[in-house]
């Protein structure tokens, strides 16, 4: 296994700590996610298939901001007509940059943040942050990809996953969708993290995470879980325009634990990763 | 557990409640942001460093200079540090975070007001919320015949605080320090002072005449941590009779020695009034199109890679920006000296407004030599996609022997490094800012990793070869700071001791404390 690959996956296991939302020391205990809310999908690129998802899991208002970079005060009109409503939308960088912006410019509230980058063999890489409330959309992303058979790696790091070690997590039906699950014990200042692999033997994976396969312990199944079936889904940016789409309406109580998940589906999200597309999604409350 | 998602250094939970609650009476609770969904787009930056290195204890949004007074009483009285933000724009150098972790976000937005145009003598009184684009908007509406000058990110930033960070624009009001004239600053005493003439009661010289009497203060408030600066004056250029933006391609990368040569005499004599900005082949593609449409590999983009998408996108391998303002006849009377020179190298090819028509690469730069704000060049960050991006800006002679070396010394350090040269030179009344954009995906721990290393090395080898920075990350500010030597950093303490004894406004900025 080259250093190069090790390095990868175990950065994935970092770097979601790297890149969220300032991992506050906070239990989590706060739950923001209430609803139901009226739901505002804001089209940039073209995301059409983010577009069909969203729209296959609620109903939502569509406003386009240009196909590059976004008409920023069509963005401060968007904010203002839209006050108490949830944004979800998929947008380029360049875009999204500028929109966040905008965004705080108008007292906007950025909830969730995703990352995706996409190979050109079909591969996809996705880095998931969240605020309190609004965790748990590795998995029904990772049950959608699994389903299609794609490639991916799903990194999702959330408030407040450290020192959850005792708290009580589903155990998990991944088998269903071919994920064998580990816990991976923290390390001296990291945060201990769920690990699902599908496609990839557990050695291969310990050894590019650079670990003891006798220190990854299987996950036991604590309570029973079934994920919700999926459908098989047509792209990474359906499944994810579903999945956003039910966080950003809320309704229900999010029982998701807050907890480090890394997803691996595919024994070549160990090799190298090149990604020739990238793109940023979001969950906002205006 | 704390209620809070950073802490000031040395604040204790407690004491920073007392604060909190204090500036919640001072500017109501909707104005105190704790919570971390509405910290969180204070926290994001595109550092090669983990967002929560930067992460703030608290936003606060003060809407008055009244506000502000009260603001530092606190701070003084909890030791509680503050970090103001104007439009909080400053992407690729810290955006809106705090420059060190724990500190409370001092939001200077909702301060935006244009308090004063004056059209006959060609100058603006500005608050630190008003950006570029509100400005411009505001002279259109009123028919004033006046042209400001912007950087490139333009339309979201602000004239206050890209002066304060001494940024640059095209056209030949560029040098925007240069042109600024009076502040409004508050002290960390809560004292108000206002430079050059604003000291004068009835002054009206305030926005003319940059002097004053006595040491000339606006400078340490520029780049520092002397004060918070709230009214700006920034002169305004006369709207010109007429203006011609051009462009010159060079197909070789070696003809930045010739370029900067021949153009130099023509800036320093002001035939061509403005700042020149003399840019790469990725820098001008980038701006349009992504890397992965011409490659995919791993690695500094190969050369001959780059010689396919000039030619693809009809390029040249420096790509030279340049306007002439003034009467039709003054202009053609440069135009025709321009052509003379630019003639005598057979491989350029000039171009105008005429030929360039459609070109979106043309457009926003004769867009931004006009004073016109735009957001074309944010397309650099599709480039490599991934929200990574550093700028580093060291600055030399504007002498054609000083380009090509340091192109060269930066292309093989990002090289090293699997980055790629993304740079352009900006050649100013006698001096060049060399401005590179290290551009990384920041979300792949490994180029985040590459992104960190590369920067220092940068900064360390363009030092050694005696080339300065003029302005950087808030990642790196003590590592620049080092860079000019103990003597200035004695001297800029001594100066924050005397003027900010608690410590209390943007500890750490510029390496200040």
């Amino acid at each position: 296994m080259k250093v190069h690959r090790r390095s990868i996956l175990k950065g994935m296991l970092t770097a979601g700590s790297l890149a969220a939302f300032g991992l506050p020391r906070i239990s989590f205990g706060a739950n923001l996610n209430t609803g139901p809310y009226d739901l505002v999908l804001v089209s940039g690129i073209d995301t059409a298939e983010f577009a069909a998802g969203v729209r296959g899991a609620a109903t939502a208002t569509e406003i386009s901001l240009g196909k590059s970079l976004p008409d920023l005060a069509a963005a401060a009109r968007l904010f203002d007509a839209h006050r108490g409503k949830r944004l979800v939308g998929l947008m380029s960088d360049a875009a999204y940059v500028l929109f966040s912006e905008a965004a705080r410019d108008a007292g906007v509230r950025q909830l969730f943040e995703g990352r995706h980058s996409v190979a050109a063999d079909g591969g996809t890489r996705h880095s998931l942050n969240s605020v309190t409330g609004f965790q748990g959309s590795a998995e029904p992303l990772a049950a959608g990809l699994a389903q299609s058979g794609a490639a991916f790696a799903i990194s999702e790091v959330p408030q407040g996953t450290e020192g959850l070690t005792t708290l009580a997590l589903r155990g998990g039906d991944w088998a269903t969708h071919g994920f064998a699950s580990f816990h991976i014990g923290g390390e001296t200042g990291n945060a201990p993290l769920w690990l699902h692999l599908g496609g990839i033997e557990p050695s291969q994976a310990c050894t590019a995470l650079g670990l003891d396969a006798a220190q990854a312990e299987t996950l036991r199944c604590w309570r029973s879980y079934a994920p919700q079936p999926a459908d098989a889904i047509p792209g990474w940016d359906h499944a994810l325009g579903q999945t956003l789409a039910k966080l950003a309406i809320g309704g229900r109580e999010n029982q998701t634990p807050c907890v480090t998940q890394v997803f691996v589906h595919g024994a070549r999200m160990l090799e190298e990763f090149s990604a020739c597309d990238s793109y940023v999604s979001f969950v906002m409350e205006a | 557990m704390s209620k809070y998602i950073a802490l000031p250094k040395g604040v204790t939970e407690a004491t920073f409640d007392k604060a909190i609650v204090e500036f919640r009476k001072i500017l109501g609770t909707e104005n105190v942001l704790t919570t971390a969904e509405q910290l969180s787009s204070y926290r994001k930056t595109m550092l090669s460093v983990a967002d929560d290195a930067h992460a703030p204890s608290a936003a606060i949004v003060a809407h008055s200079v009244e506000h502000i007074q009260k603001i530092v009483a606190v701070c003084n009285k909890y030791k509680v540090p503050i970090w103001t933000i104007s439009t909080g724009k400053n992407l690729g150098y810290g955006s809106a975070a705090p420059g060190e972790r724990g500190q409370v976000v001092l939001d200077l937005k909702r301060m935006n007001k244009i308090v004063e145009v004056n059209a006959e003598l060609g100058y603006a009184l500005v608050e630190p919320g008003v950006t570029y684009q509100q400005l411009y908007d505001y002279i259109q509406e009123k028919n004033l015949p006046l042209w400001m000058s912007c950087p490139a990110p333009s339309s979201i930033a602000g004239p206050l605080g890209n002066t304060l960070d001494r940024g640059v624009g095209y056209t030949p009001y560029g040098e925007h320090f240069l042109f600024s004239c009076g502040m409004e600053v508050v002290l960390a005493t809560g004292e108000v002072l206002r430079t050059g003439m604003g000291g004068i009661e009835n002054s009206n010289t305030w926005q003319v005449f940059k002097w004053g009497y006595g040491p000339y203060l606006d400078g340490i408030f520029t780049q520092s941590n002397y004060g918070i600066v709230t009214k700006l004056g920034i002169w305004l250029m006369p709207a010109p009779p007429a203006y011609k933006p051009f462009c010159i391609r060079f197909p070789d990368e070696t003809d930045i020695v010739d370029i900067v040569e021949t153009i130099r005499p023509l800036r320093i004599s002001m035939i061509i009034p403005n700042a020149i900005v003399i840019a790469s082949t990725i820098w001008e593609a980038a701006v349009t199109v992504r890397r992965s449409e011409f490659y995919q590999g791993k690695g500094q983009i190969p050369d001959e890679i780059l010689r396919e998408v000039a030619k693809k996108s009809n390029l040249g391998a420096w790509n030279v920006y340049a306007a002439l303002y003034g009467s039709p006849e003054q202009i053609e009377v440069n135009w025709q000296i321009i052509n003379h020179f630019f003639k005598q190298h057979p491989k350029c090819r000039i171009t105008t407004e005429k030929e360039e028509a459609g070109n979106p690469v043309f457009e926003y730069r004769a867009d931004l030599m006009r004073g016109k704000p735009n957001l074309t060049e944010f397309g650099l960050y599709n480039w490599r996609g991934g929200g990574g991006s550093m700028w580093f800006a060291p600055v030399s002679q504007a002498m054609g022997s000083e380009t090509l070396k340091q192109m060269k010394l930066a292309k093989q350090i990002l090289g090293r490094h699997g980055l790629d040269y993304v740079g352009e030179f900006i050649v100013g009344w006698r001096d060049m800012h060399h401005i590179i954009d290290v551009l990384f995906d920041k979300t792949n721990p490994e180029e985040v990793k590459a992104a960190n290393t590369c920067f220092g090395e940068l900064l360390d080898e363009f030092t050694k070869a005696g080339y300065g920075t003029y302005r950087t990350n808030t990642h790196f500010m003590d590592k620049v700071a080092d860079t000019y030597g103990p003597v200035q950093r004695k001297v800029f303490s001594k100066i924050k001791k005397a003027l900010d004894p608690n410590g209390i406004l943007a500890p750490g900025k510029s390496g200040i404390r």
